[in-house]
């Protein structure tokens, strides 16, 4: 490991958050329950809206389905990331290294590309107005179940390591 | 705005696939398979000499570097926060630098100087992680 490096996840191991949680294992709980309550709104909200827009359930309109999961997932994303910081920050020499945390730090960069590509294109907006979902917003869609899937994999793995 | 659109999409799917594939690679290669539960483990315990190199007590799994006579650079998981503080064993209790004997079971993979202690040993009183597990 560079010495830079090093400086760096010293720093992130001694602000006053992470030496809260390397001396208390109750507060330590607390942290991880929010991580996983973070990622119970990402998954519950992102997979039935990807399903959705991948063309199952047709009935169930999309102007009220999409701005409303949308805002469940971006709430747990939200809730998730920052919480999963806190708990990196708690051992970050050890997950730096750790080749699941490692697999999962980029697969969680290539999702929130994905999130990017399928809000910041005018398809989906499209698509809410005509009720069709075209190709592009359905592979994306299917793009960011797995990827999340995938993110969730990884992470749970990191503690096998 | 098509025609750029085509190859990126392409290219996103490409990346996400090998990412996907690298993931699996990665899992299923399995081989260092940490601090849950003993299956990674080998069955016979050992015991291991050396000087602490590091302590750690940071959640959610306490755990020691330990430098061998050899040289080698161990990590000895210990138990969980709370069975680490049943042993009796906390952040007073040694110093970097302290000799320090854990029995315990080490990695099956023979390569990997890591090992989980069913009990360390330093300054002549023992600190059972594990204490129904503790065979001589």
């Amino acid at each position: 490991m560079s010495e830079v490096l090093t400086a760096v996840l010293d720093a992130i191991a001694s602000w006053p958050g992470a030496r809260w949680l390397q001396g208390s294992d109750t507060a330590y709980v607390f942290v991880n329950t929010a991580h996983i309550l973070g990622l119970g709104l990402l998954l519950g909200a992102i997979v039935p809206l990807d399903l959705r827009l991948a063309g199952l359930w047709r009935q169930v309109p999309l102007p009220v389905l999409v701005p409303f999961l949308t805002r469940a997932a971006a709430l747990g994303l939200a809730l998730a990331v920052a919480m999963g910081l806190w708990l990196f920050s708690v051992r970050p020499h050890d997950y730096v290294i750790n080749p699941a945390f490692q697999c999962k730090a980029g697969l969680l960069l290539l999702a929130l590309g994905n999130i990017v590509w399928q809000h910041g294109s005018p398809a989906l907006a499209r698509s809410l107005h005509t009720g069709t979902v075209c190709t592009g917003v359905r592979l994306r869609a299917i793009a960011s179940m797995l990827l999340w899937l995938a993110v969730l994999l990884a992470g749970r793995w990191i503690g096998f390591l | 705005m098509k025609d750029f659109a085509l190859p990126t999409r392409r290219a996103l799917c490409m990346q996400g696939a090998r990412a996907l594939l690298g993931t699996a690679l990665v899992l299923t290669a399995g081989h260092a398979m940490g601090h849950h539960g003993w299956s990674w483990a080998d069955s016979e315990q050992t015991t291991l000499e050396g000087r602490i190199a590091h302590i750690s007590m940071a959640p959610p799994h306490p755990s020691l570097v330990v430098t061998a006579a050899d040289g080698g650079r161990w990590k000895v998981d210990l138990g969980n926060p709370a069975q680490t503080e049943r042993s009796g064993f906390n952040a007073a209790t040694a110093q970097v630098g302290d000799a320090v004997t854990v029995r315990g079971n080490r990695n099956k993979d023979p390569q990997q100087l890591h090992m989980k202690a069913v009990r360390i040993s330093v300054g002549g009183k023992h600190y059972d992680m594990y204490p129904e597990r503790i065979r001589d």
